[in-house]
């Protein structure tokens, strides 16, 4: 490589993110370069200044706030699970009439009479308050 | 890997990145926040495929690119572009040595200047010198995490910080 080529690649030496082969061959052309031992003494300079003084820590109240905005999406107003309960125990009854209508007519008469003489008293006793 | 330590981990480099990404506390912490907000509810389907930190980074790029396609963000950067830029090429001047407690004020200038330097990169060679200087990342992580060949990180980076040493030439030789 040429000492252009070179200059172009120093930050990436700097960083070792070179094959091996390249880093040999800069290595060897650095020890006898001064212009590029200065270039690189400027990279490393650099780079403690970005370190020292571009650095920031995220404000704790950010932390916080991301947590408690996170914590409050996971409590929706009822469990997925409580619900598909809920739906299910809906769909059982339903099915459980259904089948009696069909497969016991007396018992689910019965039982229909006893809903409806239920309903008509408590109409009647809220009728004479 | 559970919010609690996503947040601990990440959300500093998150911030830092945002911050620069932006040049601005306000915008950053906003930016920030949406980004590791959305890290936090993308967890359950994080499938691992990359490190939980080029994921959380490649968020905030994506959040920043979404910020930058708000209007009412747009309209204020546009002012503030007016308002700075006078003087894109020249060095930023060292002030003069003062010793004893107005040390301070000279880590201040310092910190300022190397602040100015950074904002007149552009924002992807920000991001890049960011995750390369603060994070310690590798040339392929950084491509992962913007999105960009290995080849443009290296080249963007080279030339980044080419013109940081000449704007900032005047602090780097103090070192």
């Amino acid at each position: 490589m040429t000492h252009e080529e070179i200059k172009k690649e120093l930050s990436a030496y700097f960083d070792g993110q070179l094959g091996p082969e390249k880093a040999v061959e800069i290595s060897a052309h650095v020890s006898a370069c001064a212009e590029c031992r200065a270039a690189l003494e400027e990279l490393s300079a650099l780079s403690s200044g970005v370190k020292e003084n571009l650095s920031a820590a995220a404000p704790a109240a950010m932390k916080e706030r991301v947590l408690a905005r996170a914590r409050a999406e996971k409590k929706p107003l009822f469990r997925t699970s409580t619900v598909l309960a809920a739906a299910a125990v809906i769909i059982l009854a339903l099915m459980a009439g259904i089948a009696a209508k069909r497969y016991m007519p007396v018992m689910f008469a019965q039982i229909q009479g006893m809903i409806n003489a239920a309903s008509s008293t408590l109409g009647a006793s809220g009728g004479n308050k | 890997m559970s919010p609690e330590e996503l947040i601990e981990k990440y959300s500093d480099m998150a911030y830092c990145l945002a911050l620069r990404l932006t040049g601005n506390a306000v915008e950053a912490e906003d930016l920030a926040e949406e980004a590791l907000l959305r890290a936090v509810r993308g967890l359950p389907g994080f499938r691992g495929d990359c490190e939980p930190g080029i994921w959380v980074y490649r968020i905030v790029m994506n959040c920043w690119k979404n910020q930058l396609r708000s209007p009412r963000l747009a309209f204020w950067r546009r002012l503030r572009g007016f308002a700075s830029a006078d003087g894109e090429e020249q060095a930023i001047d060292p002030p003069d040595p003062a010793p004893g407690p107005e040390n301070q004020l000279e880590g201040e200038a310092r910190r300022e200047a190397f602040e100015k330097a950074l904002s007149r990169l552009e924002p992807q060679d920000r991001a890049i010198l960011i995750l390369r200087e603060l994070d310690g990342r590798s040339y392929n992580d950084i491509a992962e995490a913007l999105s960009i060949p290995e080849g443009t990180v290296r080249s963007r980076l080279s030339r980044a910080r080419e013109k940081l040493r000449g704007l900032l030439r005047g602090f780097l030789e103090g070192k």
